[in-house]
């Protein structure tokens, strides 16, 4: 019985991974005598024998085999290990509060031990007995030195306030890390956003994108500029290995190099004291890290500004959104690993994710009542191809529904979903199939940006709406369809969120959102 | 036994107005008594903490056996009254509360005092007395302090205690670990720098102009503390408290693991111990302090 189920996975994971010469230090023998393999150890994650052998790298259900040799690990004592290098931003706060709430709710104490603040480990001991069942090392750099470390197998889950590059991209493949793009090979553990930072005595209260871009490239050089005093504008960014500053030179200032007089901080901590030590300071720093400074909204020409709010990250609402990823290898990692990881995803550790100041990714409703603001907006952009029969057929569509804060965007102008939906679209998922939504009805509403005729448009509007619906409908796989509705309606550019007349603003705007129909 | 207890507790409460204890060092069993008579037994819901790698939660339970306290000498016979001891808590300002101890047939003796997850050593002097200003960390407080094989406890009710963030620093064997307050945007070494060296008043927490930090422990070796409160009730002032620990790198510590306890609020508010082990820089190395920004995490002050 044993024996196909670990002939079956050692085929299965046959891989074309080198094979390095070397003394074979490990036997691994069926209990039964039926298969006998030698090779180098390469790792066990406490179930499965990872093993170069000469036909390959191997991949053995430990609970099938009998092993002998110098290599074998020490089965009782197992102790699972990784280690998580990329991003302080991650590191600095949010994963250790998530790792000790996961040890407290699981029967572990937890001990750090630390050499400095970039590089420290936990060690999580089960509380009756006290072994050892863990240890997380964490080395804090950055985003790219995670992936760094990722592709040349130092660490084991890359950190990252920012997407895999194509060029990381590919030294994974050839690393033999497979594909850092492929699905399940990175997650979101958390939401976080870029904000502009001033000091409490800056006159300034709200900035256009345009203008934060200008003052970074150094077009912008004093506060007069904004009504200011004839000061020169003292510049704030994080360091530019950074995802958060690379995040923001790739959206804010794509074209241009950034201007020469930068301070750059090593963390957002300090960037955001920095900024408000000086009333004449400009930052760009993380929401999660404001400190003593104060978050400016970004305004559009049309008078629509977007603050860093909670509801306004999550929903994407806001333009500068920084999801926070993890980049997983292409092996198992041990299990008490993948437990930590399921915890990050899961209901529980929502609540835990927001105490530590960061956006939680847990589906909330905003009700119809307190849509005000954006029905305003909608009023006052009316006139021309959207008039007043359109807006009322929105209001009659809508009414009697919440909107969840799951809302889909795509990657500039295409029909691709950003990162950030695409986690949305297995959140929705997994939510349709633990059954939160049955017997309710979900309307996913398609919205387009202002520019080009308004029929196309409102068709563009709902082949989109109707794309989202079916990505949702596929990862759902155990969902019963008959239990649950899922309606598409296309309202065009009728609800704009951002002005138009800048790229950022009709990327805010081309989206797809998602309507509760609230029971009766 | 715990229905006994209980009931004894509740007969009991009446004299625990100021939490004061007499206990006889003569017999176990008046000891168990006397301990459970006064002292309110911290259940899970008041009790603020979780059990801990290194922070003991005391439970009625525990009270009939000696806690382990590392005595040079042979244990003391106080059977006599006159070697009656006594531990008496009485609140003070910003949720402290002012234990005394008199042993008077215990003088120069070590003792170390427990409170949730807070704990230090400390020592008697000549005449049997020792007595400290301690954070209450709960409500209806328990101190317990172990003295020669015996626990004293007193308790206090300190209604304000919820009113005040605590973030506690244990550290072992004299490990210079300390931790600094930069309140609210203030620099080093200005107003608003609260360490061991400027630990400010209780009275500033108090007027909510900003925290103070408490240092406890005999500092001759053992587990020593600091707590530093911050009022939560501040509300007209937005920001963060950056929190660090630092610790000296002298010649007696370069290249050596020192050890202690971290107590701060989790997720859910609730404190929380860790273990903590901190590698200081070599020898070699020429650092004379580690600064480590993320153990203790910044207390965000949000205003209404």
């Amino acid at each position: 019985m044993q024996i196909p189920r670990a002939a079956a996975l050692a085929a299965l994971f046959l891989s074309l991974a080198p094979v390095a010469a070397g003394a074979e230090d490990v036997t691994l023998t069926a209990r039964d005598g039926s298969l006998e393999l030698s090779g180098n150890l390469l790792s066990f994650d406490g179930e499965f024998y990872r093993v170069e052998t000469k036909y390959g790298v191997l991949t053995l259900d430990g609970s099938g085999v009998l092993c002998e040799g110098p290599g074998c690990p020490d089965l009782t004592d197992y102790v699972a290990e990784v280690t998580l290098s990329g991003a302080p931003s991650m590191g600095d706060v949010l994963l250790p509060v998530l790792l000790e709430s996961f040890a407290a709710r699981n029967g572990f104490t937890v001990a750090r031990i630390a050499q400095s603040d970039m590089r420290f480990r936990y060690e999580l001991s089960e509380r009756d007995g006290g072994r050892l069942a863990g240890r997380f090392t964490f080395d804090l750099t950055s985003s790219s030195e995670g992936f760094a470390d990722l592709i040349a197998g130092e660490a084991d889950i890359a950190l990252s306030l920012r997407e895999v590059t194509p060029q990381e991209a590919a030294l994974g493949r050839e690393a033999g890390l497979g594909d850092l793009n492929a699905a399940g090979r990175s997650r979101i553990a958390a939401l976080d956003a870029l904000v502009p930072l001033v000091s409490a005595s800056s006159t300034l209260t709200r900035i256009p994108l345009g203008d934060l871009a200008a003052v970074f490239r150094g077009e912008i050089t004093d506060w007069s500029a904004f009504g200011g005093p004839a000061e020169p504008i003292e510049l704030h960014l994080r360091s530019e290995s950074s995802g958060l500053t690379q995040a923001f030179a790739q959206r804010v200032t794509p074209a241009g190099a950034l201007a020469p007089d930068i301070t750059f901080h090593d963390s957002d901590a300090e960037l955001a004291d920095a900024v408000a030590d000086s009333p004449f300071a400009l930052g760009v720093g993380s929401f999660s890290e404001i400190g003593n400074a104060v978050p400016l909204p970004i305004s559009g020409p049309c008078g629509i500004e977007s603050a860093a709010t909670i509801t306004d990250i999550k929903t994407e609402d806001y333009p500068l959104t920084a999801p926070l990823f993890l980049y997983l290898p292409g092996y198992r990692l041990p299990r008490l690993v993948r437990e930590f990881l399921t915890y990050i995803g899961s209901p529980a550790a929502q609540p835990v994710i927001r105490r530590a100041g960061f956006v939680d990714q847990f589906p909330g409703a905003i009700p119809f009542q307190q849509q005000g603001a954006r029905f305003a907006n909608a009023i006052l952009n009316a006139g021309g191809e959207v008039g007043l029969a359109e807006l009322q057929k929105m209001v009659r569509r809508l009414d009697g529904h919440s909107r969840l804060t799951v809302t889909f965007r795509f990657e500039g102008g295409s029909s691709t979903l950003d990162a950030q939906s695409r986690s949305n679209v297995a959140l929705l998922a997994e939510a349709l199939e633990r059954g939160v939504f049955d017997d309710r009805t979900l309307l996913f509403a398609g919205f387009s940006d202002g520019q080009g005729d308004a029929t196309v448009n409102r068709r563009l509007a709902l082949s989109r709406a109707d794309t989202v619906r079916d990505a949702v409908r596929i990862a759902a796989r155990t969902v019963d369809p008959s239990r649950i509705t899922l309606q598409t309606e296309a309202f065009g550019e009728a609800l704009p969120m951002a002005c138009d007349e800048v790229a950022w603003g009709r990327e805010v705007n081309r989206r797809v959102e998602v309507w509760l129909k609230q029971e009766r | 036994m715990a229905g006994l207890i209980r009931r004894t507790l509740l007969k009991g409460l009446c004299l625990a107005a100021f939490g004061l204890i007499l206990s006889d060092f003569g017999s176990d069993l008046m000891q168990t008594r006397a301990a459970a008579d006064l002292g309110p037994a911290p259940t899970s819901s008041q009790s603020l903490l979780r059990p801990g790698p290194a922070g003991p939660v005391l439970t009625t339970g525990d009270l009939a056996a000696p806690l382990r306290t590392a005595s040079p000498r042979p244990k003391p016979r106080l059977e006599t009254t006159a070697c009656a001891a006594i531990l008496t808590a009485s609140p003070t300002a910003a949720a402290l509360v002012r234990l005394a101890l008199h042993a008077p047939c215990a003088p120069d003796m070590p003792a170390t005092l427990h409170h949730e997850g807070l704990s230090f050593d400390l020592r008697t002097d000549a005449e049997g007395r020792w007595s400290a200003e301690v954070p209450a960390l709960t409500p209806e407080a328990v101190f317990d302090v172990a003295l020669a094989g015996r626990t004293l406890r007193a308790a206090a009710s300190v209604p304000d205690a919820v009113d005040y963030a605590r973030v506690i620093l244990l550290a072992d064997d004299s490990a210079p670990l300390h931790i600094h307050a930069l309140e609210l945007g203030a620099g080093r070494d200005s107003a608003g720098h609260v360490w061991a060296g400027t630990p400010g008043a209780p009275m500033r927490a108090v007027r909510g102009r900003g925290g103070f930090l408490v240092r406890l422990g005999d500092g001759a070796g053992g587990r020593s503390a600091e707590v530093y409160t911050f009022p939560a009730f501040d509300t007209l002032r937005r920001g963060a408290v950056r929190l660090s620990v630092e610790a000296e790198v002298d010649r007696r510590f370069c290249g050596r693991q020192v050890s202690g306890t971290i107590l701060q609020p989790a997720a859910d508010g609730v404190l929380s111990a860790m273990a903590l082990a901190v590698d200081l820089p070599s020898c070699a190395s020429g650092e004379r302090t580690l600064v480590l920004k993320n153990l203790l995490r910044d207390l965000k002050i949000a205003a209404n």
